[in-house]
């Protein structure tokens, strides 16, 4: 019993430990981004889960553009990258992003630093949904910045975005 | 004019196909480069896009079978049908749907399919209801779905290429048009530059053409001045003896009967003729060569007008023309030559009593204008006037329009009026009539508006006996040298025209104490004169081995000559203006041929035998 109670507290302090050495409070809904590879705070086994909710939390940001995917321009509105990032202390010079259907996408995580790329959780207000290219669509200000309406940017805009590996 | 409008055509002709070429050129040339640069997600995207259809169908495929054995759960099976969904969308709309719409087959296929997986909702949602059942329709359906799939990826492959093939074919026949247009340019630019090449050759011709004709009519005139100056000269000379002997003879006209008398009058009154028309042609061929400069000075104008009249006065009481002058009340001051002003009004004074009929009138007025400052003096007659189609011809010279023989008239006098008005900065001009009579005008500028002094009768009296060419003389000859005689004068003639040296010396005939020595050669006058120690020196210019001005500069030096006066007597016109050039001065100039009242006079003024008594003893007609 003494031994349970040991146990319990030690898991108690360790959970706690846990919890404040990452910094990051565990996803309550579903989970629609993971992010794993070279950060410092989890909050899950050695990733980074978030629910719709942890990532509105977060500033958001709209942007406005004409996309190759649509006959009109967009309104693209959720954190930024570079946000997510740094929320987690992600070092690497490369982010991994992976779609739901295991197409993947190698990002120079310097573009987050260049560009405001927004992952979008929401279109004209919509919360994107799988079929609408959901959960989430990583997207660059084509028509604000004319130097990123080329293939090399456009295919970076992975979108049905699950994943993102720092390296 | 034809080749001119022809050469209109072809420039037009050539600037428009070059426009039209550049244009067509332009815009292939930009469609290319839109088709170059055009950013293409969508095309590269295609196959792996409609791919992932039948990727997709098969991955439900696979859910839906190994679903019913628990191995998925079902809510895989919503989002894999969820993932097909957003890949049939994907060709709803944008680039992915243009990209596919240009491949009808394809876009058929496509159709069918997006139909077919959007119909599979209610069999999805009655699985995930019963997952351990998967309705056996569904995976029909799917299979079906996955096969579709598969035809519409060998489906867009196989449009596609055909599609690429076709559009290379059109960019093969887009660059052949380019290139054959880009060949079309060059020729047209060759064209043009051979064409411009050839213009500016023709206008280089041209320009040679124009400055070789300017030379050749430069040196024409050249040529004409100096063989008119020549001509002068070599006339002057004979008439010399003409006039010369004439006058000597009339001075002793007491021996002779008066039919000879009259005769040696017409010789005199033929022979002023003659030397006022070699005066006329000379000043007009200085005009003409641009050699005659005039200066222009402040004068008044009612002298002008009495001057003319006083000239033409003997000629209008000979054909009873009565002349009016106008109303002086006023004088102008203008801004001219006053002997040239005077010449051209005589002209035209002249030509209204010379083309008139007798006992007409000739009337001179004076118009000045305020705006302008022009004095306008105007001559107008009631004579025989100028017929219409005379009137181009009235200011160009030698055009004579009078056709009757009786009229005497060089026709180089309006000719040379209106070159003289011009070069005194005024205008010229006329209005007539035939049978009606004439109008002509010249305008000069106005200086001042001036009081008119009272009006002088100078015009009266025919004793105003005026010789043109030349001045009157300062100081008149009289008669009964004997009286004035202090010694003996000896005065020095070089000359080398046998005839000159005879007219010199009967006009010394009447001087009693003075001896002429002639010498006909520069040598022979410079011997003489430092062996006789002349009191005068007359000095011929154009003489035959060393010239006048040698020898003027020869006295000029010698220090006991250098004090003896030096008179030229040339019928060099030029004579006074070349020694100036050379810096020799001459004591007096008489131009040939000589007046022996005036040249009377003025050799005895150097040799102080005079008085200063103005009496005219000219020649009387």
């Amino acid at each position: 019993m003494k031994t349970l109670r040991l146990f319990l507290l030690m898991l108690g302090l360790g959970l706690c430990f846990q919890s404040f050495a990452s910094g990051l409070r565990a996803p309550e809904g579903a989970v629609v981004l993971t992010v794993a590879g070279n950060i410092l705070k989890t909050n899950e086994d050695h990733v980074a889960a978030f629910d719709l909710n942890m990532l509105d939390q977060l500033p958001q940001h709209s942007v406005n553009t004409t996309t190759p995917w649509f006959d009109k321009p967009k309104t693209f509105t959720g954190p930024l990258a570079r946000d997510v990032l740094k929320l987690l202390g992600a070092s690497g010079t490369n982010a991994r992003a992976v779609a739901l259907n295991d197409y993947h996408i190698d990002i120079p995580t310097q573009d987050f630093d260049d560009f405001d790329v927004i992952l979008a959780t929401r279109i004209d207000g919509e919360i994107l949904s799988i079929r609408d290219k959901g959960p989430l669509f990583i997207i660059y200000p084509f028509d604000q910045i004319p130097e990123t309406r080329n293939e090399v940017f456009f295919q970076r805009c992975i979108w049905q975005l699950v994943q993102v590996i720092v390296e | 004019m034809l080749v001119k409008r022809i050469r209109w055509i072809v420039g037009i002709a050539l600037v428009t196909a070059t426009v039209i070429l550049a244009v067509a050129i332009f815009s292939t040339i930009g469609s290319l480069r839109e088709g170059a640069l055009e950013v293409r997600v969508a095309k590269d995207d295609l196959y792996w896009s409609i791919h992932q259809i039948e990727s997709e169908a098969m991955n439900l495929l696979i859910i839906a079978h190994t679903m019913q054995n628990g191995e998925h759960p079902p809510e895989d099976l919503n989002t894999r049908y969820s993932v097909l969904l957003s890949r049939t969308d994907l060709f709803k709309e944008g680039e992915f749907r243009e990209a596919v719409n240009i491949l009808p087959d394809t876009r058929d296929l496509m159709m069918t399919i997006t139909t077919r997986v959007e119909a599979l909702g209610p069999l999805i949602e009655s699985a995930l209801k019963t997952p351990d059942a998967i309705p056996p329709a569904l995976i029909e359906k799917l299979e079906i779905i996955r096969r579709t799939a598969r035809d519409l990826t060998l489906t867009a492959h196989k449009e596609h290429v055909t599609h690429r093939v076709i559009k290379r074919g059109e960019l093969t026949d887009t660059f052949y048009y380019t290139e054959a247009l880009l060949c079309v340019l060059a020729g047209v630019i060759v064209i043009s530059m051979v064409s411009l090449y050839w213009l500016m050759y023709l206008a280089r011709k041209a320009q040679l053409d124009a400055d070789f004709q300017r030379r050749r009519a430069e040196s024409n005139s050249d040529a004409k001045s100096r063989f008119l100056s020549n001509m002068s000269h070599e006339l002057r000379t004979p008439l010399n003896a003409i006039m010369g002997f004439a006058q000597l003879i009339q001075l002793n006209s007491r021996n002779l009967t008066t039919e000879q008398t009259q005769y040696i009058n017409q010789i005199y009154k033929a022979s002023e003729h003659l030397l006022s028309l070699i005066i006329d042609i000379m000043d007009l061929s200085k005009i003409e060569s641009g050699q005659l400069s005039i200066e222009l000075a402040p004068c008044q104008i009612q002298p002008v007008i009495n001057e003319s009249v006083a000239m033409v006065r003997s000629m209008a009481q000979a054909n009873s023309i009565s002349i009016y002058k106008p109303d002086l009340r006023q004088d102008y001051l203008i801004n001219a030559n006053h002997t040239r002003t005077v010449q051209v009004l005589t002209n035209f004074l002249t030509n209204a009593i010379k083309y008139n009929h007798k006992g007409g009138w000739v009337k001179i007025e004076l118009d000045h204008n305020a705006i302008t400052g022009m004095l306008r003096i105007s001559v107008a007659d009631n004579g025989m006037g100028i017929a219409k189609k005379d009137h181009c011809k009235v200011f160009k010279p030698f055009e004579r329009l009078a056709h009757d023989p009786a009229i005497e008239g060089s026709g180089i006098g309006l000719a040379m009026s209106s070159q003289l008005v011009q070069l005194m900065n005024g205008q010229i001009g006329f209005n007539s009539k035939e049978d009606q009579g004439s109008y002509f005008w010249l305008e000069l500028p106005v200086l001042e508006v001036v009081t008119a002094p009272s009006e002088e009768t100078a015009t009266t009296g025919s004793e105003n006996k005026q010789f043109p060419a030349h001045s009157l003389p300062e100081f008149e000859y009289l008669e009964g040298l004997k009286e004035l005689a202090s010694g003996l004068k000896t005065v020095l003639y070089i000359e080398d025209n046998d005839s000159s040296i005879r007219v010199m010396e009967g006009l010394f005939d009447s001087f009693a104490n003075i001896r002429l020595m002639t010498a006909t050669t520069a040598e022979q006058g410079l011997d003489l004169a430092r062996s006789c120690l002349p009191q005068l020196i007359l000095l011929d210019l154009n003489l035959p081995t060393t010239s006048g001005l040698e020898v003027c500069a020869l006295l000029r030096n010698d220090p006991r000559l250098s004090d003896i006066p030096i008179i030229a007597v040339t019928a060099n016109v030029n004579g006074s203006q070349e020694a100036r050039e050379q810096g020799l001065e001459f004591d007096e100039f008489i131009l040939k041929p000589i007046d022996i009242a005036s040249t009377k006079s003025i050799i005895l003024q150097y040799l102080g035998q005079y008085q200063p008594s103005r009496k005219d003893l000219s020649v009387q007609d």
